[in-house]
């Protein structure tokens, strides 16, 4: 550990509390009188001080420190929560940010702007109080008062007992030592028992000292103030006390506040049983549920909710550096790749000899248990997306107000976990939607008021568990996707004929595409013809679907669906020749044998092959990754039809071999990049299997059949 | 049997910190991030039969604060020095501290050398 390295757990912590803050104050503008957000936000400024400082970074230690007096005065009531309060803490916030990571730190620009804030803060806590926090910030301790020596003398007699507190009383001498310097000494050895009566866990000794030093008086009593309570000490001259308010520590959730917050009991009736309880000690609960303001099971839900927090607070945990984990799973994906094999082994065996039997029956338990130990080692890289929709209220807080509407941003399933990756990897596109929501859904205020709508629009995000996958939620209640208009933008590209009819489906598969737009006018927010086909080509990269709804007048629900973990897959495995190749099992609609005449070539299109009605574009992979095939006709061999994004193609192969778990090794760069191929893996036998990347492909299919 | 100084402090900043000043005492540090933690940590430890030398604590922590930490940890252990970590602006936090069995108290931020110095003088 060095200093360099402390310095950046500072910055990775000082990232944290900036995003936290910044969560917690636009919850703050949501819910002006809620103590406990107020208190949070006390804390983390608190917080940065403290670990600020000991960096050594001054300006944001003393910076901070403002901002906690002006927070310590908004939790006390002195100054209540208004949104320009709100603006001018998001503003030193942003402050502190751009000192820390970006270019701007220490410059005259970043110190004016520094000024303007503290200013700010001036009007609100006011000067006088400015003055005394001035004073101790230079340096952040009391300074010694220069020139003039002080003298005390010191009488000190401790208790027998103490050592009982971690105390040693030759300790607190030479604390003393340090404040300044010893003119006499006198050690009083009259309690000292005989050696043979002597408890060496007590202490018989006191002394009386004098000593000599440029502090002032405060801190000779800070040397003591220890000790003052349970031993006679007495300074001469000197006559203080300790000065400080009661501060109240934020508390875990109470049961009233539970049932307070799902609105089954006013705050009128809460008082009331407050007051109730103060004077007769009944359970809260029971007084409730006494006075007939809830009903029996509200109360224990309340309680299990209650309880629910508690082992939330409790939760204990180590911090671990991914690279292990991925360590750990590469390891695991060896075991399964041995694992097969051993199968493979024993599938060869007879099962009539007992060995043979005996030998998969372990096989069969130890698949088990390799089952279990991957989804262990899978949960520990799970996180949960809480945190990552946090942060954009502070976005859709801004963004609204550039806008001019008033939004309100609803998280729901902030507990679902994801694989860290691919939180990482969805907080841009989900940006992008988000964004999307705020321009394009959700109307200024008098619209949605003329439509009958209430004048603050909502943007949800919501993330749930499904059969495995993890479903991510993007809704605005705004005015839906305008059909006539990407009809007509959609004509105009020459995706549509002027009399073609399309479905519903179909014209909204078109803001997927490149370049397409229905915004009327650019600005800086969004509407520039890149976005919606993005966030599909990065929900794809990460093997997920996405897929949009929306209702004129009502809203749009934009629902991306992810696998659970990246790097292990249900795969199919399919031969082409003597190869075999792995297809995910999440992008396979179906698998058929066509007929002769389902098969046609379609002009600029390519072949076709009829599936269910439509007909989707057939892709010969022995001829597009250049390899023999056992059938080169298509209704001697299997098509499988794969979907990726709203566009379905057909994939001839050979055969079928069957489904299975695949640990995904990712091709470096000794093998020519390849869009249609995303990885390879490593089976039973030891062959390797390539995996075909059904986003990539279908995208190259599509451009080899534009250009015929 | 091995003996650990204990900090217990909600930032990793201040946790490091600590870690790095007394790394001259040669007495593994031991990190929690709050009064719960790192009771359960300490109870761990003294069932493998090891043990702490010292705590140092922060007040102001989520969960568990420093407070109640310290009159927990009394209860089982009167000798073991703690020390209270603290800000200037909590000065009323040494008292609390002191009333619930702290044995120290050192102010934010603090120079490393003035951190080894008070826990030198604690486990001589």
């Amino acid at each position: 550990m060095s200093e360099s390295a402390i310095k950046e757990v500072f910055i990775s912590e000082a990232k944290e509390i900036i995003e936290k803050l910044e969560s917690d104050l636009v919850q703050l503008e949501e819910n002006e009188g809620d103590q406990e957000i107020v208190n949070r936000i006390f804390r983390s400024f608190h917080t940065l001080k403290g670990s600020s400082g000991i960096v050594g970074l001054t300006s944001i230690y003393n910076f901070s420190h403002k901002l906690e007096n002006l927070l310590d005065r908004v939790r006390s009531g002195d100054i209540a929560v208004d949104n320009s309060l709100i603006d001018l803490i998001l503003g030193s916030i942003d402050w502190i940010r751009d000192e820390l990571f970006t270019e701007k730190a220490d410059t005259d620009e970043s110190k004016s702007a520094m000024n303007a804030l503290q200013q700010r803060i001036l009007e609100y806590t006011g000067e006088e109080k400015a003055v005394e926090a001035g004073e101790e910030e230079e340096t952040g301790r009391a300074k010694p008062k220069a020139g003039v020596y002080n003298y005390f003398r010191i009488k000190a007699r401790f208790a027998d007992d103490v050592f009982e507190t971690g105390i040693d009383p030759l300790m607190i001498i030479e604390d003393l030592l340090t404040v300044g310097t010893l003119l006499t000494k006198n050690v009083d050895r009259e309690q000292l028992p005989a050696l043979d009566a002597m408890n060496p866990e007590r202490c018989y000794l006191s002394w009386d000292l004098i000593i000599k030093t440029l502090e002032p008086v405060d801190k000779i009593n800070d040397v003591f103030m220890f000790v003052r309570d349970r031993n006679s000490i007495t300074i001469e001259d000197v006559t203080a006390s300790f000065s400080g308010r009661g501060r109240e520590l934020p508390q875990e959730k109470r049961i009233g506040e539970i049932l307070l917050e799902k609105g089954i009991i006013s705050e009128a009736e809460l008082d009331a049983v407050l007051k109730y309880h103060d004077s007769h000690k009944t359970k809260i609960g029971d007084i409730i549920v006494k006075k007939g303001l809830a009903s029996e099971k509200d109360v224990k839900d309340a309680l299990e909710e209650q309880e629910k927090l508690k082992k939330k607070i409790e939760l204990n945990t180590v911090r671990v550096d991914t690279n292990r984990l991925d360590n750990i799973l590469n390891l695991l994906g060896e075991i399964v790749i041995g694992q097969s094999s051993l199968n493979r082994i024993a599938d060869e065996l007879d099962d009539d000899k007992d060995t043979g039997f005996q030998l998969k029956n372990a096989l069969y338990g130890l698949d088990r248990i390799t089952r279990e130990f991957q989804e262990q080692i899978m949960s520990i890289r799970m996180i949960p997306i809480g945190p990552s929709f946090e942060q954009f209220r502070r976005f859709v807080r801004d963004s609204a107000h550039e806008r001019g509407k008033d939004i309100k941003l609803v998280i729901e399933g902030g507990d679902t976990e994801l694989d860290k990756t691919v939180i990482e990897k969805i907080s841009d596109p989900l940006k992008h939607m988000i964004r999307n929501a705020i321009d394009h859904g959700i109307e200024v205020p008098e619209e949605r008021e003329a439509a009958g709508k209430a004048a603050a629009g909502l943007v949800t995000l919501r993330a749930y568990h499904q059969e495995g996958n993890v479903f991510i939620e993007v809704l605005d209640d705004g005015r839906g996707v305008n059909l006539a208009k990407v009809r007509s933008r959609a004509v105009e590209r020459g995706l549509l004929k002027e009399d073609e009819e399309a479905s519903r489906e179909r014209l909204l598969s078109y803001l997927f595409h490149p370049g397409f737009s229905t915004a009327d006018r650019v600005d800086d927010l969004s509407g520039r013809g890149v976005g919606m086909d993005v966030v599909k080509t990065n929900i794809e990269e990460l093997r997920g679907t996405v897929e949009l709804k929306s209702e004129e007048g009502k809203g749009t629900t934009i629902r991306i669906k992810l696998p659970l973990t990246l790097a292990i897959i249900d795969g199919m495995l399919v031969s082409i020749g003597r190869n075999i190749y792995i297809i995910p099992l999440l992008s396979i609609v179906e698998s058929m044998q066509p007929k002769q005449e389902d098969v046609k070539t379609v002009e600029g299109k390519g072949e076709m092959i009829s599936f269910r009605g439509e007909f989707v574009s057939l892709a010969r992979l022995y001829d597009l990754f250049e390899i023999d095939a056992r059938h080169k006709n298509p209704w001697e061999g299997l098509v499988i039809v794969v979907e990726s994004a709203n566009t379905r193609i057909g994939l001839l192969v050979d055969d079928l071999l069957g489904q299975q778990q695949i640990v995904i090794k990712s091709l470096d760069n000794y093998i020519t990049r390849s869009r249609s191929i995303s990885g390879a893996a490593i089976l039973g036998d030891g062959k390797v299997a390539l995996i075909v990347d059904i986003h990539g492909l279908v995208e190259d299919i599509m451009d080899i059949n534009s250009a015929r | 049997m091995g003996k650990y100084i204990m900090v217990v402090d909600d930032s990793p900043t201040i946790r490091v910190s600590v870690e790095f000043a007394l790394k001259a005492t040669g007495i593994p540090v031991e990190q929690a991030e709050n009064g719960a933690e790192a009771l359960k940590k300490i109870k761990a430890l003294t069932e493998k039969g090891d043990a702490i030398a010292m705590g140092i604590i922060d007040v102001n922590m989520p969960q568990m604060d420093g407070i109640t930490f310290i009159k927990n940890f009394r209860k089982d252990d009167k000798f073991t020095p703690l020390i209270v970590l603290t800000t200037e602006s909590e000065e009323h936090k040494i008292q609390e501290g002191k009333d619930a069995g702290a044995s120290g108290w050192i102010v934010k931020p603090f120079q490393p050398a003035e951190l080894l110095g008070v826990v030198q003088r604690f486990i001589r």
